[in-house]
């Protein structure tokens, strides 16, 4: 460090000389994070049922609990008598719980609401982080790493929320299509964007080269360059991904329930 | 609404050492200005000698970093019709210094760490021959990170050194931009990333971007910079397909 007297910092949670409404975001987005915990271990543990129904031969099953890889063929899991809590959501959440858990975006999120580092800019930090001595992503955070490979489990579960989309325009009476269609294809859109614009796939996509020049380099560049575009607004992809997961469950849980109806728009 | 003939209440840090504190000022505003037009009206009209530090008033230089109602900013890049806008009324308008660096006098800080941090940086390393060519692609990429003024406002927002004060771990965003833009340079053949990760501390950098939200420049410090280099850290240490692939493909690189 240069000569000169270090200028007296404010130290203590909270403590900053900005004006500004600095709170309501981080306090926003933490009860957000919250709710979005309560509600999913609600559904895991103590209420899942009613995951899915039928529209006329048509399958709408609720993105929380897809895929039921308990139907499936695969390694016998559909003969499997597996003990009482264990259902389709137990055993697949885990890869969307890591990927959101270990991204760029979630991460600036959960050290903001969860560990005050900082909660938000120019806004002092509580003692503890100091006593503690930080470290960064080191120690427990270092797992952060595995990012991308939380997003190539991710790319297989993208694939089957497309084609849980497919599965909702199966009629008895021909192809159609119903509100759930269109519930499930915009949350299937929405995901799509979110896992797309992530930093891990840009990086994988053509960041990782320095020269974009000849053959597939220059395809990856291009591809570098289209996954920037979107990468942009990866906080935005993430929270309304995020939003209509739940509202698909909540869809799918009311019509199931039978509070609301699902009409099918056109049977051709 | 005109600022012409407003009377607005300035706090502003003066002095040095442990007798720096907060001095009340008050002066006319006119239409038009910035938060440095009316430093120096005060310099010129009651102050002379206040120090601030400012030169090209165009907010290219990167001379005139200072925290503005607690928000770090160019003086002369800052609006006074916002920061009235922002300031609740019959409160003063407080200007200080940065704070992350060590203190100078009034509003001058000492930022010569990341000059002295900037050398520890190997610099390009190409071909001899200086007919470079790239296509425009790759140009782009790096191009962004040379629109830095050095204002270290970025620096002096990153809560390591701010709060932690890891000047001595961490390289701090400026430096860490510096180096995206070498190690991301078409032509450059130097590896920097086992530096990136060990002397210049990337994984202390949790990403919360606040130095891209300060950068006057507009360099997406966290997403282009950071993060890219934070990537190539993992690719080199934390990628267990990526090592064996190495291994087969006997690829010697340093760790």
């Amino acid at each position: 460090m240069g000569e000169g007297i270090k200028l007296p910092v404010l130290n203590g949670l909270g403590r900053t000389n900005r004006i500004d409404n600095w709170l309501s975001k981080p306090i926003a987005m933490g009860l957000g994070l919250i709710a979005a915990m309560l509600y999913t271990a609600w559904r895991l543990f103590l209420f899942p049922e009613s995951i899915s129904y039928e529209l006329e031969g048509s399958k709408v099953m609720s993105p929380i609990f897809s895929p039921n890889v308990l139907e499936w063929d695969l390694f016998g899991l559909n003969e499997w008598e597996h003990p009482s809590w264990v259902n389709a959501a137990v055993l697949v959440l885990w890869i969307p719980f890591g990927f959101r858990g270990t991204c760029y975006y979630m991460r600036r999120v959960y050290y903001r609401t969860f560990f005050a580092s900082p909660v938000a800019c120019w806004v002092d930090e509580p003692e503890i982080n100091k006593k503690l001595g930080y470290k960064g992503e080191k120690r427990l955070f270092i797992f952060n790493n595995l990012h991308r490979y939380f997003l190539y489990a991710a790319m297989i579960i993208l694939v089957i929320k497309w084609w849980d989309v497919t599965h909702t325009l199966h009629f008895n009476d021909g192809w159609g299509m119903s509100l759930g269609t269109l519930v499930m294809a915009v949350e299937a859109f929405l995901l799509t964007m979110y896992v797309t614009s992530c930093h891990a796939l840009r990086h994988l996509a053509g960041g990782a080269l320095d020269r974009w020049t000849t053959g597939i380099s220059r395809m990856r560049g291009k591809l570098f360059g289209s996954i920037s575009i979107l990468n942009r607004s990866h906080g935005f992809w993430f929270w309304t991904s995020l939003t209509f997961v739940f509202f698909g469950d909540l869809w799918v849980l009311a019509v199931s329930k039978g509070y609301l109806s699902d009409v099918a728009l056109f049977v051709i | 609404m005109s600022l012409k003939g407003k009377k607005q209440d300035f706090t502003i840090l003066r002095g040095e050492g442990d007798e720096a504190s907060l001095e009340a000022f008050s002066i006319e505003l006119d239409e038009g200005m910035v938060v440095l037009d009316c430093v120096h009206r005060i310099q010129h009209e009651q102050q002379p000698d206040l120090a601030v530090r400012w030169n090209c008033k165009a907010g290219k230089c990167g001379s005139c970093s200072a925290e503005i109602n607690g928000r770090p900013r160019l003086m002369c890049m800052t609006r006074m019709s916002d920061v009235v806008a922002e300031t609740p009324a019959g409160k003063p308008i407080e200007i200080r210094p940065m704070k992350a660096f060590p203190h100078v006098k009034d509003l001058v800080t000492d930022v010569s760490w990341n000059y002295e941090m900037a050398q520890k940086i190997k610099p390009i390393n190409g071909p001899d021959e200086m007919n470079w060519e790239f296509n425009q692609m790759e140009a782009d990429r790096v191009q962004q990170f040379r629109e830095c003024i050095e204002c270290f406002l970025c620096v002096n927002t990153c809560h390591v050194l701010r709060d932690h004060a890891l000047f001595d771990e961490f390289a701090g965003p400026r430096n860490l931009v510096r180096l995206a833009q070498y190690e991301m340079h078409p032509m450059d053949t130097e590896d920097r990333v086992p530096e990136i990760k060990k002397e210049f501390g990337i994984e202390y950098c949790n990403i919360t971007r606040c130095c891209t939200e300060v950068c006057p420049a507009g360099i997406q410090i966290t997403d282009d910079a950071i993060i890219q280099l934070k990537e190539r850290v993992v690719d080199r240490y934390y990628d267990p397909l990526q090592r064996i692939w190495r291994t087969l493909t006997r690829q010697k690189v340093r760790y």
